[in-house]
């Protein structure tokens, strides 16, 4: 250490590399075997190397070590804990809505397969009509070359099936 | 092993070997605390001198009560500072974190004491000081007092900034209370116990907030 206040590089490396395993143990025996280990480790290696001058050469270098091991440990453990108290598990992140049922689609990973499932409720011209223009984005014109409809007939078509839809939605919603 | 900064501990190793430069190693913390309380206390002994004339007569005329006041005080104090200049570095030894709380306790249940028995002591013990001037002479004395402490204190590395610095203001509150108790005793009354309980009270919390100095400067 005396040498390590001296500015000798490669005997600061060494005592650090010596004495991690030390800390390590150390903020196990404080802390318990927690996942944040190495934080503390990091954080007492840190601690060291800022406080480096206030240690007394005439004294033992091992609690001076262990005092500053023992209290970043301690404040590793208070910020862990603080974190943790101001933090929500949010296990259910992927859901958007509120109302569970809304969601069940989302939850099964699959929201096309409901969209299908709803659009079976309608004819099949209006169906057709919408999975081209609304899902598969094509203008009115493509889809009436695919179809072989008219342009209006398709607008008209479309316009059913969306209100059918949104009534169909409605309903189950305020169920 | 990562950390949540994504740097393994042999990174963080070499960054720190490649960073390490020359230090002064710290004065020993004995003879930093022996050399501040001496000058705080040549102060307050040439303060005392001024007040009184002759300090050693002003303690001698002090009733019992006083006397033992005087020192719990003395010894809080004495002990306050010494455990402030412990507490700056790391390695004290554990006892320092609760020794001044011990004439602390004696001091305010002395005191405490003698609110209880007020129909055995004056109101008022005719000197100079009144509370108010009193409450006035522990805080305009304590602060300044208090910031040379704090200013002594930085060289270290304090891993308790808050209790380093509480403890510290503890000591200089019971050096002020001390000094002050030689030309102004204390009387017994509740309010003359107030009076020097908010007053500590007041450096102890101006000073714990300071503290956050302490973490600022070692980025804790």
């Amino acid at each position: 250490m005396a040498a390590a206040q001296a500015g000798d590089a490669n005997a600061y490396r060494s005592l650090l590399a010596d004495v991690a395993p030390f800390i390590r143990s150390i903020v196990i025996r404080t802390v318990g075997n927690v996942a944040w280990i190495e934080d503390a480790v990091q954080e007492s290696l840190i601690t060291l190397h800022k406080a480096r001058h206030t240690f007394d050469s005439s004294r033992a270098f091992s609690p001076w070590l262990t005092a500053i091991a023992s209290r970043r440990a301690i404040d590793q453990l208070r910020k862990t804990s603080r974190v943790a108290r101001h933090e929500h598990a949010d296990d259910e992140h992927l859901v958007t809505f509120a109302d569970p049922d809304t969601n069940k689609s989302e939850e099964a990973g699959d929201a096309g397969k409901a969209l299908s499932e709803l659009l079976t409720i309608l004819p099949d011209g209006q169906r057709q009509a919408i999975e081209l223009v609304k899902c598969k984005e094509m203008s009115l014109k493509e889809a009436s070359e695919v179809t072989g409809v008219s342009v209006g007939a398709l607008k008209v078509a479309i316009h059913r099936g969306m209100q059918t839809l949104s009534k169909r939605v409605q309903q189950t919603s305020n169920r | 092993m990562k950390t949540l900064q994504g740097e393994s501990t042999d990174q963080l190793i070499e960054r720190l070997g490649d960073d390490v430069t020359p230090v002064k190693p710290l004065r020993s913390v004995n003879k930093r605390a022996t050399v501040w309380l001496g000058g705080a206390l040549a102060a307050g002994l040439a303060l005392v001198y001024f007040m009184t004339g002759n300090p050693l007569a002003a303690v001698a005329e002090m009733d019992t009560r006083n006397q033992w006041l005087l020192l719990l005080k003395f010894s809080a104090g004495l002990l306050g500072v010494m455990a402030a200049f412990q507490l700056s570095v790391p390695g004290h030894r554990k006892i320092w974190e609760w020794l001044p709380l011990v004439p602390a306790v004696g001091w305010l249940a002395m005191a405490g004491e003698a609110c209880l028995s007020l129909t055995t002591y004056p109101m008022t013990d005719g000197s100079t000081l009144h509370y108010t001037q009193c409450f006035s002479f522990v805080v305009g004395l304590g602060i300044p007092l208090g910031a040379a402490l704090f200013w002594h204190l930085r060289s270290g590395f304090a891993l308790e900034p808050e209790r380093t610095v509480m403890f510290g203001m503890l000591g200089v509150a019971g050096l002020v209370g001390a000094v002050m108790h030689c030309f102004h005793t204390q009387d017994g009354t509740i309010a003359d116990m107030a009076s020097h309980s908010i007053a500590v009270l007041l450096l102890v919390w101006y000073a714990v907030r300071q503290s956050a100095q302490l973490r600022v400067q070692h980025a804790l």
